[in-house]
């Protein structure tokens, strides 16, 4: 066990290589309806010291992404094709027992709603101290210490007696600062957060957020961000991914996304926000995401599209590259939409 | 003076307190709210701070510890049960949820009628109508009637709430975090549907929110509040240009911006909301504020009016 994980260990830290290199992941799900494809053949990079947004709407596949790479899926599901590399290497050929001691200490995972990831009987304080215990083999006493410093550094106030609390009788913000610091108190390579600030308040969600960008610039850690909040995106990534019914649909750094959105659905979303074009009307997009088992052929997105030809519906358009490093999938690019 | 024949809804200092063993949650205190006819009143706060349970009290849902409620002139807080049954019809809600707020056994054609058929407004075949009248006004395909709440998206939920809400005609709807569980995309097609409905039918919406964005588009004025006091008022153009309050000011600077270009170094409140159990004497912004002083934490700062922005602050920005 000590060679495998000296094995681990041995990985590059910077190195140029993607920290999380994702390609042509299919997760199937079994159902009564057969088999359903929630994630279907998705690609992505999230380079070293980046934090990546995954956006879309509910039910377009994107926590399914997260489960699938943390091998959190729920019975029935299975990865089908394609590749998830980690720090260069591949990730779906560890064992068990190899990925579980990287879970925690170089990927770590936040969740939207941190009462339902906190044990809720036992008090915070020891829960993010056993991460140290058993990834950086630490004395009770020493990892005690490590964590008070770590509560102090994302803004828990009175540090020491919260140490002892159990979750409940802390806010939904604290609680989300303890999930933080159990995630980041490893340092991590990557760290995937799965909706971070949705359940929280507006005031609470910029001190969380500023937080995140915070930490993972001095621990150098990468981020996967996943949201349905173009706002967040707005707020904190550098590279954005824009999903619909388990495809990308568009890529591209976050200042390109946001100044030439290009593919209709992504336009959709800026239309919609109603911040934005104060005083028009805001631009719905007509009807909803598909159900799984009922996925259009050809563009996922062509029975919503305002522009949707024939050829949107007869093939299933690849990703065009419309401009340097950003890309597209609309067959209707790079004629003009 | 215009104004004051145009108010639909008027309360005054409202105090509701609920009991929590041996102490008192102050949720709302003192708070005096006014809503004129054909207005959207957009009623913002963090999560406890109050908000839901104001909408509650103007429903007739809660009754107030303390103060009055007058809509149209006649007082709500001194009617009996009959006559407040009467006047509700005007006053009509649409809550976060449609799940939970629509009968999972009734066919959605049933909960719309429901209401009609409580109150005995007209024959079962002029009710059939209405129901089909309404299902049109909101988009849902008639064909669908039959169906039931499980059948349809989230958003089709949501107009299937907002239908039912409008089966008696009322004069003032109270939307409770309408858009709030919806997709982006679909909020969107929520909210046309409600500036839609008012510019057809001339409603009056109080529009309880925590999204600030929400509110800036779709309200006319808008009250902040912040644990169980209204801190701010006044026409949403104002109060989103030149906040006066110390609160209002963090509470928009909180707000992501939808544009990277623009994205600066926020300004942030530390902390969190204070208990409502206990809340803090003199401003009960003071324990989060930076520019509260000793006068903050002794004096209840009283209101300040100007071009009807009200706000209550010892230290206006």
């Amino acid at each position: 066990m000590k060679t495998q994980r000296d094995k681990i260990q041995a990985f590059s830290p910077d190195s140029d290589i993607a920290v999380l290199k994702i390609s042509g992941l299919r997760t199937c799900l079994k159902t009564r309806k057969g088999r359903l494809y929630p994630v279907d053949g998705v690609d992505l990079e999230v380079p070293r010291g980046q934090i990546v947004g995954l956006v879309g709407e509910s039910g377009c596949g994107k926590s399914m992404m997260a489960n699938s790479i943390m091998g959190l899926l729920p019975q029935g599901g299975m990865i089908e094709e394609g590749s998830v590399t980690f720090c260069g290497q591949d990730f779906l050929r560890y064992s068990p027992e190899q990925r579980r001691q990287l879970y925690g200490d170089r990927i770590t995972l936040i969740f939207q709603e941190p009462m339902s990831s906190l044990n809720p009987v036992i008090r915070v304080g020891k829960q993010v101290t056993e991460v140290l215990m058993l990834h950086k083999q630490m004395s009770r006493e020493e990892a005690k210490h490590q964590v008070i410093e770590m509560f102090r550094s994302v803004g828990i106030p009175e540090p020491e007696r919260r140490f002892s609390c159990y979750p409940h009788e802390l806010s939904g913000g604290l609680r989300q600062r303890i999930m933080i610091s159990a995630a980041m108190i490893c340092q991590p390579d990557l760290l995937i957060a799965d909706e971070p600030t949705t359940a929280l308040d507006v005031t609470i969600e910029a001190q969380i957020l500023q937080l995140m960008r915070k930490l993972q610039q001095e621990a150098g850690t990468s981020v996967l961000l996943i949201t349905h909040d173009l706002g967040v995106v707005a707020e904190v990534c550098d590279l954005v991914y824009v999903m619909y019914a388990g495809k990308i649909v568009e890529a591209a750094d976050v200042y390109e996304l946001f100044r030439n959105p290009t593919h209709p659905y992504t336009r959709g979303l800026l239309g919609s926000l109603p911040n934005r074009n104060i005083g028009k009307r805001l631009q719905s997009i007509p009807g909803t995401v598909p159900m799984l088992a009922e996925m259009p052929q050809g563009c996922r997105f062509a029975p919503r599209c305002p522009h949707a030809a024939q050829a949107c519906i007869e093939q299933v358009p690849a990703m065009t590259e419309v401009s340097q490093g950003h890309l597209v999938r609309c067959p209707l690019i790079p004629k003009e939409v | 003076m215009e104004r004051e024949q145009n108010v639909l809804l008027r309360a005054e200092h409202l105090v509701k307190t609920f009991p929590a063993g041996r102490n008192k949650v102050h949720a709302i205190s003192d708070v005096d709210i006014t809503i004129c006819r054909g207005e959207t009143l957009g009623l913002v706060g963090e999560s406890g701070c109050g908000k839901s349970t104001l909408g509650r009290l103007i429903l007739g849902l809660l009754r107030p510890t303390e103060g009055k409620i007058w809509f149209e002139g006649q007082e709500l807080t001194a009617m009996s049960k009959g006559e407040f049954r009467k006047v509700r019809r005007d006053i009509q809600c649409i809550f976060q949820d449609p799940y939970a707020s629509l009968d999972p056994r009734l066919s959605i054609a049933n909960s719309i009628m429901e209401p009609l058929t409580i109150n005995h407004v007209g024959t079962r075949q002029e009710q059939q109508e209405k129901v089909e009248a309404l299902l049109k006004i909101v988009g849902i395909p008639v064909e669908y009637r039959n169906r039931f709440p499980h059948q349809f998206s989230g958003g089709q939920r949501q107009r299937v709430g907002i239908a039912r809400a409008l089966a008696l005609n009322p004069k003032l709807i109270v939307c409770d975090e309408p858009v709030s569980a919806l997709d982006v995309s679909i909020q969107a097609q929520v909210l046309n549907l409600l500036a839609d409905l008012q510019n057809q039918m001339g409603l009056t919406y109080l529009f309880i929110s925590h999204d600030l964005n929400v509110v800036q588009r779709i309200s006319n004025r808008v009250c902040i509040m912040y644990l169980g006091q209204i801190c701010e008022s006044g026409p949403t153009e104002e109060i989103f240009a030149h906040p006066r309050h110390p609160y209002t000011h963090f509470l928009l600077s909180a707000v992501p911006v939808t544009d990277p270009e623009q994205r600066q170094e926020k300004e942030l409140i530390s902390g969190e909301l204070p208990s409502p159990i206990a809340p803090p004497p003199g401003c009960r912004f003071h324990t989060r504020c930076p520019y509260a002083t000793e006068v903050c934490r002794t004096s209840v700062p009283s209101k300040t009016e100007e071009n009807g922005h009200l706000f209550a602050c010892h230290h206006p920005l």
